[in-house]
């Protein structure tokens, strides 16, 4: 444990020193949601209104920073320059050092937009949407260990970048990030429930607005689980298939 | 100027060279940067089948969201490999290798891209902007004057990039500060009057809206307000001399000691 709260210290130090780079972190998620909004409160529609998504945006924007790490980009930095071998051996595993790593990073970041958090919850619709807070480390899990699953890829791919950048558009897309869910077609939303999608971004948003089931919360450790046990299976293949060349 | 179109020639080819050797590789490739093409046609789509935007039909907002495809993937294709790595370099110290050269460092340093990926991005983007305006039969003068003010459109992004991309200078290595003008995309895809309904987008956002609509205005043969036009012109000088002295008092910050 000592270790893993190294890890914790390590990040704290260094976002306190790259002050302005947290600031870059949080701030750059609420860019997109502004600009829809702004433009979809100019334009005219008679199914839906524009000042009535804003709480699922500004919900959407916040849990950017907090819920979405860049672990797939970063196993691919580790398994390209061969440092990822340094995780081979004890005493630190690469799930937990990453895992630690990355939920340090968005410790952090959630404590530096609480003072928007906090005060911004009191207006949402819904106000049983505190009750979001207990989904959030769920929700931040269950992407960690997609992200970290199509990391594990890296370990056979030369380009990786590309199924990078396929990921982040169905999460984008399927997660409700660039558009909530009453956008798309009714088939759409039969089909998107029976991914782990919605359980990443999508399911915190929406509680702003209606309350969560109980059996979402199942559905969701079902996905974490299931991950899970994927990434064990593909972890010890892919630490077997990987070799360093050269110093 | 000759010497700068050489450079980037040879580093288009390159590029080039090196991204038709990967062989199959490049399937993946290229359709990891498309994805991004056919997701924002997708979004678009989806937005204009529930909201409509006054005084603009839905052919004329395809042309608008084409000129933006098109805009998008060029700034791609020129800048997004120099701001990666420019930023690694100041972080590293490695900027020594531009400042020694003989030529204008924030052109060595930031125009290095020509992959292919992002270069068939921008054929498609040009395709699909062709057929889409095809119908509104732009006349030859109107399709000039487009190609000039989406030069500047685009001379207009790489100073404002380049100028947020002189903070790493400063304030050591900023995570993602090479992308952020590139966050700014849904700004273009949209009517730049769009952003005209709150004071603060009027200033912040609506100049920069501009960069897509005026040359989409061109191409549809609508009118342009002299009053958007100035604000375009204005917008773009300020971009300019912002650019040059971000530059001129940042790199004082810099040490080869890394940031």
């Amino acid at each position: 444990m000592t270790k893993y709260f190294a890890i914790f210290k390590t990040i704290v130090s260094s976002s306190t020193v790259y002050r302005f780079g947290l600031f870059f972190d949080t701030f750059q998620s609420f860019l997109t949601p502004t600009f829809i909004l702004l433009a979809l409160s100019f334009a005219k529609s008679s199914s839906l209104q524009a000042n009535t998504l804003w709480p699922y945006y500004l919900v959407v924007s916040i849990l950017g920073p907090i819920i979405r790490p860049n672990v797939h980009d970063q196993l691919y930095d580790l398994t390209r320059t061969g440092d990822v071998a340094n995780y081979f051996t004890r005493p630190i595993n690469l799930y937990g050092y990453l895992f630690s790593y990355w939920s340090s990073h968005k410790v952090i970041n959630l404590i530096a937009l609480s003072p928007v958090l906090f005060p911004i919850s009191f207006f949402l619709p819904n106000q049983s949407s505190w009750s979001g807070i207990l989904i959030l480390p769920l929700c931040f899990i269950l992407y960690f260990n997609l992200a970290y699953l199509l990391g594990l890829m890296s370990f056979w791919l030369d380009e990786f970048w590309a199924i990078s950048n396929v990921f982040d558009v169905i999460v984008i897309i399927l997660g409700g990030i660039l558009l909530p869910y009453q956008f798309f077609p009714t088939w759409f939303n039969k089909f998107i429930f029976l991914t782990p999608f919605p359980y990443t971004t999508n399911w915190l948003a929406r509680t702003t607005l209606v309350p969560f089931a109980a059996t979402e919360i199942a559905t969701a450790f079902f996905w974490i689980v299931l991950t899970f046990i994927v990434i064990l299976f593909l972890q010890s293949r892919a630490f077997r298939h990987h070799s360093v060349i050269g110093g | 100027m000759p010497k700068y179109f050489r450079y980037y020639f040879r580093l288009l080819g390159a590029r080039l060279g090196y991204d038709f050797s990967k062989g199959y590789n490049l399937i993946p490739a290229t359709f990891g940067s498309i994805c991004y093409f056919f997701m924002h046609i997708l979004g678009f789509s989806l937005i204009i089948n529930k909201f409509t935007f006054p005084t603009w039909s839905t052919s004329q907002l395809w042309v608008l969201f084409f000129v933006f495809e098109f805009y998008l993937y060029l700034c791609f294709h020129f800048f997004v490999r120099g701001l990666m790595y420019t930023k690694q370099e100041i972080a590293r110290g490695k900027f020594d290798y531009h400042l020694i050269k003989p030529a204008n460092i924030k052109f060595l340093s930031l125009i290095r891209e020509g992959s292919f990926n992002n270069l068939v991005a921008v054929v498609l983007g040009g395709t699909f902007l062709m057929v889409s305006v095809a119908n509104f039969h732009p006349a030859p003068l109107a399709i000039f004057l487009f190609f000039i003010l989406f030069f500047i459109s685009i001379l207009q992004f790489h100073f404002l990039s380049a100028a947020i991309l002189s903070f790493n200078f400063k304030y050591g290595p900023i995570e993602n500060s090479q992308m952020i003008l590139y966050r700014f995309q849904e700004v273009w895809k949209y009517p730049a009057e769009s952003f005209l309904t709150h004071p603060v987008s009027q200033i912040l956002v609506f100049p920069l809206a501009l960069a897509t609509t005026i040359p989409a205005r061109l191409l549809l043969g609508r009118p342009i307000s002299p009053t958007h036009l100035l604000v375009y012109t204005g917008f773009t000088l300020l971009s300019f001399i912002l650019y040059k002295l971000s530059w001129h008092f940042a790199l004082r910050h810099y040490s080869s000691a890394s940031s």
